[in-house]
């Protein structure tokens, strides 16, 4: 795999295959990133090309790889909440509705990996917004406590206590939807 | 109820939310080797606290794993599409004119010129001055 300090170097010069290869490695995430705000798959494919659009813009701006994902995911998060102002209201509170991953092993594994991320997303849904966009930053896409901080504008200290209770709820909620799920 | 949850429950109360709050500390490698050794024998006599954090644990592997959505085929397709469609160039070019300072470097570029132009060629200020007045004076006599 192509590193991605070759790869975003690559796409600043103008290189089309470079271009696509990056859009197909980050389309995941940040499809996965915009439906976790937006809670609506058409809203949140839309947004996803949104974001990639202003990427393709902002390429000049980008700088080395550990910065890179950080950067993009702060531009993802305005793209979302603009969005999310310019529809005037606030996400709907349904469960996230998710494909299963198309890498899936086995039917078996499949189901059993599905009915876990259901789960996940359930509890997901119990935090409160801030919390909720914490575990997002952090635990999902491990962003570093530091960089949380200037995304939010938040305190460090306020990041991580708040980083923790929102994992410990969170656990507690899942312990209490699988005990509860029949 | 046991002898120690009795004691607890005459004296501090159950340790349990004291527990929870280091659940995450302990799963992430964070506390200190007396926290660690307190809450390893809290948990090995606690059952609800040691199903908590092995959730706890589990999400530490679990939450990564979601982050990624794949869309639909096209998405890839629909992105070069649009991205076509929106050359760099203007944007950059665009970002460039909006700047605060565009209007003053502009200014300084001129200057510069201005001066290049009466360093190397016969014009002078007072020359053209005087050649403005002489207009503007023809121009005033004129019915």
């Amino acid at each position: 795999m192509i590193d991605l300090d070759t790869l975003l170097a690559r796409c600043r010069t103008g290189d089309p295959l470079a271009w696509e290869e990056l859009v197909r490695r980050f389309q995941g995430r940040i499809h996965g990133f915009a439906l976790f705000y937006l809670r609506d798959r058409e809203e949140a494919r839309d947004a996803a090309q949104e974001i990639f659009v202003r990427l393709y813009k902002h390429l000049g701006d980008t700088r080395d790889a550990a910065t890179f994902v950080p950067w993009l995911l702060r531009m993802a998060r305005n793209c979302c909440i603009d969005r999310l102002r310019s529809l005037g209201v606030r996400p709907p509170q349904d469960p996230i509705d998710v494909d299963p991953p198309s890498h899936a092993p086995s039917p078996e594994e499949t189901l059993l990996a599905d009915g876990r991320r259901a789960l996940l997303y359930r509890a997901l849904d119990t935090l409160s917004d801030a919390n909720r966009e914490i575990v997002l930053l952090k635990d999902i896409h491990q962003l570093k406590l530091e960089e949380i901080g200037s995304l939010l504008r938040l305190p460090l200290g306020t990041v991580k206590s708040r980083s923790n209770r929102a994992r410990t709820e969170l656990a507690k909620a899942v312990r209490s939807l699988a005990g509860a799920t029949p | 109820m046991t002898f120690l949850e009795r004691v607890l429950a005459a004296t501090s109360g159950p340790a349990c939310p004291s527990a929870e709050n280091r659940f995450v500390s302990f799963v992430d490698g964070e506390l200190d080797p007396v926290d660690r050794e307190l809450v390893t024998a809290h948990v090995a006599g606690c059952r609800p606290c040691r199903e908590e954090l092995v959730q706890v644990r589990a999400l530490l592997a679990e939450l990564p794993r979601i982050a990624e959505v794949v869309p639909d085929r096209a998405f890839v397709g629909d992105v070069l599409r649009r991205t076509a469609a929106s050359p760099r160039w203007a944007e950059t070019w665009r970002r460039l004119m909006l700047r605060p300072r565009f209007a003053l470097e502009l200014a300084y570029v001129g200057a510069v010129v201005l001066c290049v132009v009466a360093t190397y060629t016969d014009f002078h200020v007072a020359e053209v001055r005087g050649k403005v007045k002489t207009m503007i004076s023809e121009l005033k006599e004129k019915p």
